[in-house]
């Protein structure tokens, strides 16, 4: 058992090391002068580490300093770690809402002391915003899509057939934008047939799984198509698939988004068709650049900021998006449609993964 | 004129015993009816939902928040509760995935995962529980965030692929047809004898055979019995992880029935001062119930694992809400003392036929919610008024 002097001990140690943290922080910010508030939703999903890191490291090489934070998915958490990066003097704040309905009002407090935020990755709906940078979330539903339309005339010879949406967080602005693409497709093609369109709370692959079993139960196993927000989501209809010996891409249409590892494997392995590969890199340097653009030329208009940054790129391009309050000029970086033909060229080649990531041990 | 008084009397003397009859009835099983009754109503709006194919699915889908519920009854009847059972899920399907994917023999996983993972977590609570007399609220609920933070330590926020081929066996096999109904059947014959066996003990010890109360037990279960060989008799016999929850719960209500320890958790959650003083083991006793249900959840973790052939570190969300909320509709009292096992699985195929059945009808996840929240209310209300005519 612990005696009382152990506990003085730790006590005093903790607090110690709360103290000298902070104060260590201020320190290091005294040396150099750019300094870059970063604050993202979450760290749960794994694509958040290379966010975080790609970005630093951008904004350190073109001699910034960043001062990092996530927020747990909890808009209160990221009200606090706003007020606090203001106070420490930030110039410019890049910004991935938790809520993307009400941050308008985090905006609202850094313009109070004049300091710009540029939008990341999910675009804040009816509220004000000086910049966006995201991934074009629109493209993931067209892209799958069309590669949908294309399993059905090369497996069925005809675009007909029963299509399920299995979507994620409900109320999410990025699932609905993934979402639309898939439905504008549905519409065009009026041999397909959408028979469920399911919301699942946290992204659970449990849940879509449950969801699966259910919807082949209802269907006696004659549904054509799963179009999944991420491929957490797509894991599980494949899950439920695997049961009834459906996990075949010759024999169901299945499409992911995130490119995972393991769906990336059951793209090679032939279960799943398609998976779409959100590269980050585009989006945390593009961020990053913006943002110590921004910091340079206080006085320059934002919109021509953006508009010089993705010239001479090809992939990338520049609109002014209406989020319900303003038009914000955006710069939309790309995704790209990843298939049992092209793993090699893209995941591979541009060692998003390694070969023996995706073939096994073996190899191929 | 005055016989016909006479018969009228009689005849509402007869109508009022009918009518205790099945209130008492009611009182006594009125979990099981709303059950029925949620069948029934399914059974009508969606053609799919009384198939073989898809009881066999739902009693599956069951199975999981049902082996977390049985240790959380035991729990909840020494007026304790466990909020970190759904991160335990999470915990230990990272853990048995990565230690697979480190090379590590599938039935070498398993075990370990159960022991470092479900024991070992189960201890930690425990210990605080017992030893501090902290609020079992308070530990689990940091526990929760732990083993939470852990299961996305460990994999790095991502998930976790499973190439062993055998893995996925374990939660989604089937027994064979013939074997599960030699199984159903023999269930059947040991109903019948052990129900004989007690009549005869009752009479031996001269207490009054209640002959209404067996007949319900027996259509009960005859029915039930019936029912499951029906379903698992039709379609593919019954799945893996329903052999593992039957054996559970069995064992559960064994212990809780027919054993010292079993009887030391309802006196400790009706007065933990007397049970104390009347020579029961506070400490070794709360340290075995918080250690069951961690390592039920873990295997529940498992099972998930299996089913996915994978995990991901947010498996097991909300997981507490479901098993507490089964516990809770199948009868125990929040205050300890008072429940059953059997009272639980009722409770957990209530929300298992609930969450089932408006998927197949697709009512919206929203509305879900609502309906899921009214029921646990209503249970608990009616528990409420049933207590009071007793009283």
């Amino acid at each position: 058992m612990m005696t009382q002097k152990n506990y003085v001990v730790m006590i005093t140690i903790a607090v110690l090391v709360m103290l000298i943290i902070p104060l260590l922080s201020v320190l290091e910010a005294e040396a150099q002068n750019m300094k870059i508030g970063f604050i993202l939703k979450t760290m749960q999903e794994a694509r958040y580490q290379t966010d975080k890191s790609l970005f630093m490291a951008k904004a350190e090489a073109l001699g910034a300093e960043v001062l990092f934070d996530s927020s747990s998915n909890n808009e209160l958490t990221q009200l606090r770690q706003v007020e606090k990066m203001l106070d420490e003097g930030i110039q410019v704040l890049v910004l991935q809402p938790v809520n993307t309905g009400t941050a308008g009002n985090l905006v609202r407090l850094a313009h109070e002391k004049g300091i710009k935020v540029i939008g990341y990755d999910s675009m804040l709906q009816k509220g004000p915003l000086d910049l966006m940078v995201m991934q074009d979330s629109w493209s993931v539903g067209r892209l799958q899509g069309e590669a949908m339309v294309k399993w059905f005339k090369e497996k069925r010879g005809s675009v007909e057939g029963k299509v399920a949406l299995i979507m994620g967080q409900p109320a999410d602005a990025n699932a609905a934008a993934m979402s639309q693409g898939v439905l504008e497709t549905i519409e065009k093609n009026s041999g397909l047939e959408l028979i469920a369109q399911r919301s699942h709370i946290a992204w659970s692959p449990d849940l879509s799984r449950e969801t699966t079993e259910n919807l082949l139960i209802k269907y006696d196993n004659q549904i054509d198509a799963f179009v999944c927000n991420n491929s957490g989501l797509a894991f599980g209809v494949i899950a439920a698939l695997e049961l009834e010996g459906l996990a075949d891409a010759e024999k169901v249409f299945v499409a992911g988004s995130d490119a995972d590892l393991r769906n990336i494997q059951y793209v090679v392995q032939g279960k799943q068709v398609v998976e779409i590969w959100k590269k980050i890199k585009p989006l945390a340097y593009k961020a990053a650049e913006i943002a110590v653009e921004i910091v340079k030329n206080p006085d320059k208009s934002l919109p021509d900021i953006a508009k010089e940054a993705v010239e001479g790129v090809e992939v990338q391009k520049f609109e002014m998006i209406n989020n319900g309050y303003m038009d914000v000029p955006t710069i939309i970086t790309p995704v790209i449609l990843v298939t049992k033909d092209n793993v090699d060229d893209t995941v591979i080649a541009e060692k998003f993964f390694t070969k023996e990531q995706v073939y096994g041990k073996e190899g191929k | 004129m005055s016989k016909t008084l006479q018969h009228e009397s009689t005849q509402k003397v007869l109508q009022h015993e009918n009518m205790q009859v099945v209130l008492k009835f009611l009182k006594e099983n009125g979990t099981l009816v709303a059950l029925v009754v949620l069948m029934l109503i399914f059974s009508f709006s969606d053609e799919s939902f009384f198939t073989p194919r898809n009881l066999t699915n739902l009693a599956r889908q069951t199975t999981i928040t049902g082996i977390i519920a049985v240790g959380m009854t035991m729990v909840i009847l020494i007026n304790g509760i466990d909020l970190s059972v759904g991160s335990i899920v999470g915990l230990s399907a990272i853990s048995v995935t990565l230690m697979m994917q480190a090379g590590l023999n599938m039935w070498l996983a398993i075990p370990l995962t159960l022991i470092l993972v479900g024991g070992g977590i189960g201890l930690w609570n425990g210990f605080w529980i017992a030893h501090y007399k902290i609020p079992p609220f308070i530990i689990t609920l940091g526990m929760m965030t732990i083993a939470r933070g852990l299961a996305l330590t460990f994999s790095g926020g991502g998930s976790v692929p499973v190439m062993a081929p055998g893995f996925r066996q374990i939660g989604g096999a089937f027994l064979p047809k013939s074997i599960s109904i030699i199984i159903i059947l023999a269930a059947l014959v040991f109903f019948f004898y052990s129900l004989y066996r007690s009549i005869q003990e009752k009479k031996k010890y001269g207490i009054e055979v209640q002959k209404q109360e067996i007949m319900t037990s027996a259509v009960i279960a005859v029915v039930g019995l019936l029912l499951a060989m029906w379903v698992f008799g039709s379609y593919r016999g019954i799945p893996n992880p329903v052999v593992i929850f039957v054996v559970i719960v069995f064992a559960g209500s064994f212990v809780l029935r027919n054993t010292k320890f079993g009887r030391r958790l309802y006196a400790m959650g009706g007065n933990e001062e007397a049970a104390r003083l009347s020579g029961i083991n506070i400490y070794r006793t709360s340290l075995i119930v918080f250690c069951t249900v961690t390592v039920l959840s873990a295997l529940a973790g498992i099972l998930l694992a299996s089913r996915l052939n994978g995990a991901s570190p947010n498996l097991g969300n909300m997981f507490e809400l479901d098993a507490i909320s089964a516990v809770i509709i199948g009868g125990t009292s929040f205050a300890g003392g008072i429940g059953t096992i059997t009272g639980t699985v009722i409770g957990a195929f209530i929300i298992g036929i609930l969450n089932n059945g408006m998927s197949l009808l697709g009512v919206p996840m929203f509305y879900q919610f609502i309906v899921r929240g009214l029921i646990i209310i209503l249970a608990v209300w009616f528990d409420v008024l049933t207590k009071k005519k007793k009283g």
